[in-house]
């Protein structure tokens, strides 16, 4: 599993993916670590199918008994199925994710790891000294769904937003974005439900100094490519299924 | 040594199939019960000529509601013993890939890991124990219905014979210690059933 260090002044980004490891026929997904100090948080730690490589990427970096938070965008397998493996061997952390799914997630397995219910209004963690903030995102696509923001770094986790369907060992960051719409078109014309809910994040989104978009798949937006992202998004028409 | 997942996965599926036939056992010995009690009413009105089949009929309806009532813990003995199998596999699949991960590791940061490790191998063990347990428990009583079910059957002979003596009530008596036998016999099947089910069970 490829891993990058995506900022680091006083605070660090990790970006974990493309794993050659993984089955064939599962969708590639990128993970997520902030770290600040001896505390970290794994933003969308994956399927049951990639923990073990998770696992050992993520020990290459930080203690594990640093490992105390773990945020899930939503409640889909690729995000949280590995719930049940993290539950053990990190039986103190805290999962953080919306209140309407803890009965959903619970399904995972979560016998010790404790579980904070943010509100649809968002909320907020410390790590440290570090302050992150949940967005609200809901219904792109799930209907309980939040995004993480750093004001520190400027970096939005913006989980299935910006997301791009792509053969293994693409690169990280969007290098082309006219020809990288392409490979995401599809994928939110489709999981996308609701062009009011997009607007609604949009208005909120804008507001926000962005300097890095990271979904959880495909690759990230950096500087302008993400100005260009938010313009291109708000003018596709989502929800297509039912047209 | 880590067990095979697929054993694990056959035993939770067995656990679970031994629970489906023990509550059809149960199913039948209600209608065993029905059968005591018609056969105590037959008896009632033969009178005196059937006075030796009263306290057969009631050991008829004893035998029925004893192995409801144990149908019904033995249920539950096998849906715990289910849960702990999908709990062990879960714990199976949590060791695996922790093993897997700790080969990814190379020796660096190992023992981070091993503490975890540790913990699901012994949380592994108390599951097995715990197994065994249940296991055991479950054989006995499964042991006790096909006893009941034995007796009944030898008491319908008996039942039979004393039929004889009932004059116009023989042929009705007759077929109720023939329903009541069959009935014995069909929860006895579903008790072998249960029995070579168990049989699956890898004890460790």
């Amino acid at each position: 599993m490829d891993a990058l260090k995506i900022y680091d002044e006083g605070h660090q980004w990790y970006v974990f993916g493309r794993d050659p490891e993984k089955p064939e026929k599962i969708i590639d997904t990128n993970q997520f670590m902030v770290v600040d100090g001896d505390r970290c948080i794994l933003l969308d730690p994956g399927g049951i199918e990639v923990f073990s490589t998770m696992l050992a990427s993520v020990l290459k970096y930080v203690d594990i008994e640093h490992i105390t938070d773990l945020f899930a965008s939503h409640q889909d397998p690729d995000i949280i199925s590995s719930l049940g493996m993290w539950d053990q061997v990190l039986p103190e952390a805290t999962l953080h994710a919306s209140w309407l799914w803890e009965g959903f997630i619970r399904h995972f397995g979560m016998d010790n790891i404790q579980y904070n219910a943010i509100e649809d209004g968002g909320g907020r963690i410390m790590l440290n000294n570090l302050e992150l903030e949940f967005i609200p995102a809901h219904y792109l696509h799930s209907s309980g769904n939040f995004h993480v923001y750093d004001p520190k770094s400027k970096i939005l986790f913006s989980g299935d937003i910006g997301a791009a369907l792509e053969p293994p060992g693409s690169p990280l960051f969007v290098e082309d974005f006219d020809h990288h719409v392409t490979k995401m078109k599809y994928f939110h014309e489709r999981w996308m439900p609701s062009d009011d809910a997009k607007r609604h994040w949009l208005n909120r989104v804008r507001r926000l100094d962005i300097e890095i978009m990271a979904p959880q798949h495909g690759r990230m937006f950096k500087g302008n490519d993400v100005q260009k992202f938010l313009d291109w998004f708000e003018a596709l028409h989502v929800g297509i299924a039912i047209d | 040594m880590l067990e095979d997942s697929s054993q694990i996965a056959s035993q939770t599926a067995a656990a679970a199939t031994i629970s489906g036939h023990l509550y059809r056992a149960s199913v039948i010995a209600r209608r065993m019960a029905l059968a005591a009690k018609n056969s105590r009413a037959m008896v009632l009105r033969a009178g005196a000529r059937a006075a030796g089949l009263k306290v057969i009929s009631d050991y008829f309806g004893e035998l029925a509601d004893k192995t409801i009532n144990l149908s019904t813990i033995i249920n539950q003995c096998a849906i715990n013993i289910s849960q702990n199998s999908v709990r062990q596999w879960r714990t199976q699949t949590f060791l695996a890939r922790m093993e897997r991960c700790h080969e990814q590791l190379n020796g660096q940061k190992v023992t981070q890991i091993e503490e975890a490790m540790s913990e699901g191998e012994s949380h592994l063990n108390k599951l097995t124990h715990n197994l065994n347990h249940q296991l055991s428990s479950l054989n006995d009583q499964l042991l006790d219905i096909r006893q009941f079910m034995q007796s009944s059957s030898v008491v319908a002979v008996t039942f039979r014979l004393e039929a004889t003596q009932t004059g116009e009530f023989q042929p009705l008596l007759e077929h109720m210690a023939n329903t009541i036998d069959g009935l014995s016999n069909d929860i006895k099947h579903h008790i072998t059933f249960s029995q070579n089910q168990l049989a699956q069970f890898k004890v460790g």
